[in-house]
């Protein structure tokens, strides 16, 4: 600890410290230009300047400057003032004041700071900028006239999110920011320049000339697209959302933001959106009043009920719901139509959630990736998955200068920081680990003394990763041997490893093995909270934990224990497990009506053909949705729904954290909440629902599930189960040579980003990539339509032809409409659970 | 002694009347006559147009809306063909107006002003909000003619 003097009051503050730092502490306000908390100092602008007394006098930079013992600082000092207001002048030189228009002024520093120290007139004069401004980009609008240099948005862009767009360009008075050849911006369109800029020189396109940032009604919640659940505000005016900026620096992402908590809202202003329920007349979908709709559907749920039973019927709900939603969905289900047909998401979104909760006791955690000094990336494209969570990677590696290992089966973002590159063959992940296991095992890096107290079935473990010499991983991942055992002696080796895997991009089936895989290597070395499983879905880890499962009732209880469910519900409850979503989507499917809220399985079902004749059988099918997405299209009854930011509720993000969101609109037309739906057809199926707000709804989770909030951390008892690999390839023949692979991508999430414009403007179209080498093999050019083949279907795509991609293999992300579905197989069903394979491909021209 | 004084009393209000009788009257018999006001008058807002092009001189800063103690200013701007901030509506809401003419003062621009007209009486409420356009030109006033 060091003690100073600051204003006449001292202040003991850590070693390393700046004096900003130590001032903040006090509670004392220097001000700042070129200075982030996020971001390594770099004293540019000059404005913190403050007056030292003691030892040497002089003025010196705040935010620059360490502390020292014994240092005696004025912070307020008619030299300091003056020194502060000169620079304002200077800088006012050649900013244009052009206030009135520009979208910035009110929450401008240098406007706010020029109205502080009253610089009301300029000694100085000189020429202004007069740049073209930059009305090409998509999203971000540069007025580098209004550029004051101070270089956040040049750091943000390289320290945060490793793009590095943009760079100084020029020297003196010419010196600017831009890109290479001034041409417009072709980044990740993370928008973080635009939070940080502290003028008005770069602006959200979105917000341009629309209001003022006074007028905004700012509301504080929660981002509906991936499973990190970053908060953020929205700026609201006269009830459209214009903004969004990141908020709160105790939450997962401290304000930072990705290109779809940014810019991806828009769909809730979108033209196409629902605004009356529809009713099926004549083939038809006809608007109709909310009250023939519901009793339409209930009486079509009652008819089914009676004629067939209520297993007849089923519901599948999302991961985007909220947690309340999520509850009484399954309530309604289970109690109201009396069966435990209930799934979400393709049935599988939960499988990697349901290992960590028995291996490990809590659903892992991301807050520890920053500080760690070794991270495995573990089939993670975190740049297009999750990019604030890569953040974390990228400031670990970097600054922290920790080990990065980047497992995946082809080269990511971050590949080109890493110690080691592993590039297995997809879907070996588990020979990879148990390979590593193996390794740790015989050269004796395992943490003894944690794996006799804190673990169980190690031996058991440890015989089954026996199996996994170096050779035997390098026949099945392809990688070599050397790198497995480096690979894991960094591991083992580090202090803090983190392991950090992004679910659903395994074949079905397989994410819960991948993550007991993993788990077992974090256990062994004694890091049980270095796990971070990131999931793919605003909510997918409160829909599992809400019950929203065939087989689990809320808080993962089984069914046996529903009794005390009976009481709280007022209603006999079935005890025989339901059927899945896969069951539901089978050959043999026996449902005759279905209630999907909010999930569309034609776009998350593998093999849509068969998937859109199971729907066009049924007897009664009731779509409740923002849009009139494909299934819906194809509904009987389609309830228009609330989007995140009309309605109110809880998210529980990938770390089991429950965060709020709260209305910041009302919901367009006449759509509801799912809440008030939902209640609403339970009360009219003769089950009663009465809730005023969904805090009343999660009273009575609280009741039912104690630990709704989910345990936050490794609670001391660990199991390690051994995990053999399974043959998830398909057989390579001379038909279908390549192997596919599915890939993240950081504009598209799920089906409601593409209904924002600001996304699918920035997102490059639906395409295929493929080496260069098999490109020219196949006599396949980049940029041309291709088409893509499997066993199971096909799609057309354009082509792009890369030097970086492994030989064998293809790669589609999750554009929409790519037709992945179409051509992945339908999962088989084995020893009671489903199976998927990762298929092979060939391309040929189109 | 009551009677005396009395009878002054009663005489001096006589005094009154017929003295009234006989000087000018003060009220203006309007709507046949008006006043004309003084160039210093807080009438209703009116928006100043650029007397070079025509248009109008505001800019869509909204610091008029803001300064509004009484909120009576509703601005509406876009982005415009060349990528300027265009005006879309401006609306002031006369019924709520109390002719304080802070906005004149916030105006960066000069883009508005306090009118020297006072007749604001219309037969509906929505009359009583004025769009850009009249405010502008100024509101058309339906005058009482014999």
């Amino acid at each position: 600890m060091i003690t100073l003097t600051i204003d006449g009051r001292e202040i003991q503050v850590e070693e390393g410290a700046t004096i900003l730092q130590a001032a903040e502490k006090m509670g004392i306000r220097i001000p700042t230009l070129c200075h982030d908390r996020r971001l390594l100092p770099v004293g540019a602008c000059r404005i913190c300047l403050v007056e030292v007394e003691n030892p040497r006098p002089g003025l010196v930079p705040a935010c620059a400057t360490l502390v020292a013992e014994g240092l005696v600082i004025k912070t307020a000092t008619d030299k300091v003032k003056k020194v502060r207001k000169t620079i304002l002048e200077l800088l006012l030189i050649n900013h244009p004041l052009d206030c009135p228009v520009c979208d910035k002024a009110g929450e401008c520093s240098l406007q706010d700071l020029t109205y502080e120290y009253g610089v009301s007139e300029n000694r100085f004069s000189g020429k202004k900028a007069a740049l073209r401004i930059d009305v090409v980009s998509p999203l971000i609008e540069r007025n580098l006239n209004r550029c004051i240099l101070c270089g956040k948005c040049v750091r943000i862009c390289d320290e945060l999110m490793d793009v590095a767009e943009t760079g100084f360009i020029g020297r003196g008075y010419e010196a600017r920011v831009g890109t290479d050849f001034d041409r417009p911006l072709d980044c990740e369109f993370c928008g973080q320049c635009l939070d940080i800029c502290p003028v008005g020189a770069l602006t959200s396109r979105l917000f341009k000339h629309r209001g003022r940032v006074w007028e905004l009604e700012k509301v504080e919640t929660t981002c509906a697209y991936c499973g990190l659940g970053c908060a953020f505000t929205l700026g609201v005016k006269r009830g459209k959302i214009l903004k969004a900026r990141g908020a709160d620096s105790s939450s997962i992402n401290d304000e930072n933001l990705c290109v779809r908590g940014h810019f991806g809202w828009g769909y809730i202003h979108h033209p196409e959106r629902l605004t009356k329920p529809l009713l099926k007349k004549e083939g038809r979908l006809v608007a109709v009043s909310w009250k023939e709709a519901l009793h339409e559907a209930v009486r079509r749920f009652r008819q089914i009920k009676e004629k067939v039973g209520p297993d007849a019927l089923a519901g599948i709900g999302s991961p985007r719901l909220t947690n309340e939603e999520v509850y009484l969905f399954q309530r309604f289900i289970r109690a109201g139509l009396g069966t435990n047909n209930i799934d979400h998401a393709g049935g599988y979104g939960h499988a990697g959630l349901s290992a960590l909760k028995d291996s490990l006791g809590y659903p892992g955690t991301v807050k520890n990736l920053q500080d760690s000094d070794c991270i495995l990336l573990l089939r993670s494209d975190l740049s297009e998955t999750h990019p604030v969570a890569g953040i974390k990677v990228n400031l670990a590696v970097k600054r922290g200068r920790a080990a990065l290992i980047v497992a995946n089966p082809y080269p990511i973002k971050f590949s080109r920081h890493a110690k080691q590159s592993l590039i297995y063959r997809p879907g070996n992940e588990i020979a990879l680990l148990n390979g590593m296991v193996r390794v740790m095992i015989e050269e004796n890096l395992i943490n003894r003394e944690f794996v006799n107290t804190s673990t169980s079935g190690f031996d058991a473990m440890s015989k089954v990763a026996a199996a996994y010499t170096p050779d035997k991983v390098k026949e099945l991942t392809g990688v070599e041997p050397a790198a497995v055992i480096e690979a894991a002696r960094t591991y083992a080796r580090a202090e803090r490893p983190a392991i950090v895997i992004s679910a659903g991009y395994a074949p079905l089936g397989e994410d819960d093995r991948l993550v007991q895989a993993a788990i077992n290597l974090a256990l062994i070395t004694g890091n049980p909270e270095g796990i971070a499983y990131l999931v793919e879905r605003n909510n997918s880890s409160g829909a599992f934990w809400m019950g929203a499962v065939p087989s689990l009732l809320p808080g993962r209880q089984p069914l046996k224990n529903k009794g005390e469910f009976e009481e709280v519900w007022g209603a006999a409850l079935p005890g025989k497990e339901g059927m899945s979503a896969l069951d539901i989507f089978n050959e043999q499917s026996v449902i005759r009506g279905l209630y999907l809220v909010g999930e569309n399985p034609l776009a998350a079902c593998p093999d849509p053909v068969r998937t859109r004749q199971v729907l066009e059988e049924l007897e009664l099918l009731v779509v409740q949705d923002l849009f009139l997405t494909e299934v819906a299209a194809m509904a009987d009854i389609v309830f228009p729904a609330a989007g995140f930011a009309e309605k109110e509720g809880t998210y529980t993000n990938t770390e089991g954290r429950v965060q709020e969101i709260k209305p910041a609109l009302t919901p367009v037309g006449e759509a509801r909440p799912d809440l008030d739906i939902i209640s609403e057809l339970s009360r009219l199926m003769g089950h009663e629902m009465s809730y005023s707000s969904a805090a009343e709804v999660r009273a009575e989770i609280k009741k039912l599930v104690p630990d709704f909030e989910q345990a936050k951390a490794f609670e001391g008892k660990g199991k390690l189960v051994g995990i053999e690999q399974r043959d998830v390839v398909e057989e390579i023949s001379k038909d279908y040579p390549l192997i596919l692979m599915d890939g993240g991508l950081r504009f598209h999430s799920g089906s409601l980003s593409r209904y924002s414009s600001a996304l699918t403007g920035v997102s490059p179209e639906a395409r295929v990539e493929m080496s260069s080498l098999d490109a020219k093999s196949n006599e396949i050019e980049g940029g041309r339509q291709v088409k893509v083949r499997s066993r199971y279907g096909e799609t057309l795509l354009q082509v792009a032809v890369n030097d970086r991609l492994p030989q064998g293999r293809v790669l589609i992300r999750r554009y929409p409409k790519s037709g992945l579905m179409n051509l992945l197989p339908q999962p088989e069903f084995k020893d009671g659970r489903y199976e998927g394979k990762i298929c092979t491909v060939k391309v040929v021209k189109a | 002694m009551f009677l005396v004084t009395d009878t002054y009393h009663f005489c001096r209000g006589l005094a009154q009347i017929f003295y009234h009788l006989f000087t000018p009257s003060v009220t203006l018999q309007y709507p046949a006559k008006r006043w004309e006001m003084p160039e210093r008058w807080r009438g209703v807002v009116r928006l100043v147009l650029d007397e070079k092009t025509g248009k109008g001189k505001c800019v869509g800063c909204y610091l008029c809306a803001r300064m509004c103690p009484a909120q009576a200013i509703e601005i509406n701007t876009i982005e415009g063909p060349d990528h300027e901030k265009q005006v879309e509506s401006f609306e002031v809401d006369i019924s709520r107006c109390i002719f304080c003419g802070l906005c004149t003062e916030a105006c960066p621009k000069g883009a508005i002003t306090l009118s020297r007209d006072y007749e604001l009486a219309v037969y509906d409420r929505s009359g009583m909000v004025y769009e850009q356009e009249v405010l502008q030109q100024g509101p058309v006033i339906k005058r009482y003619t014999k």
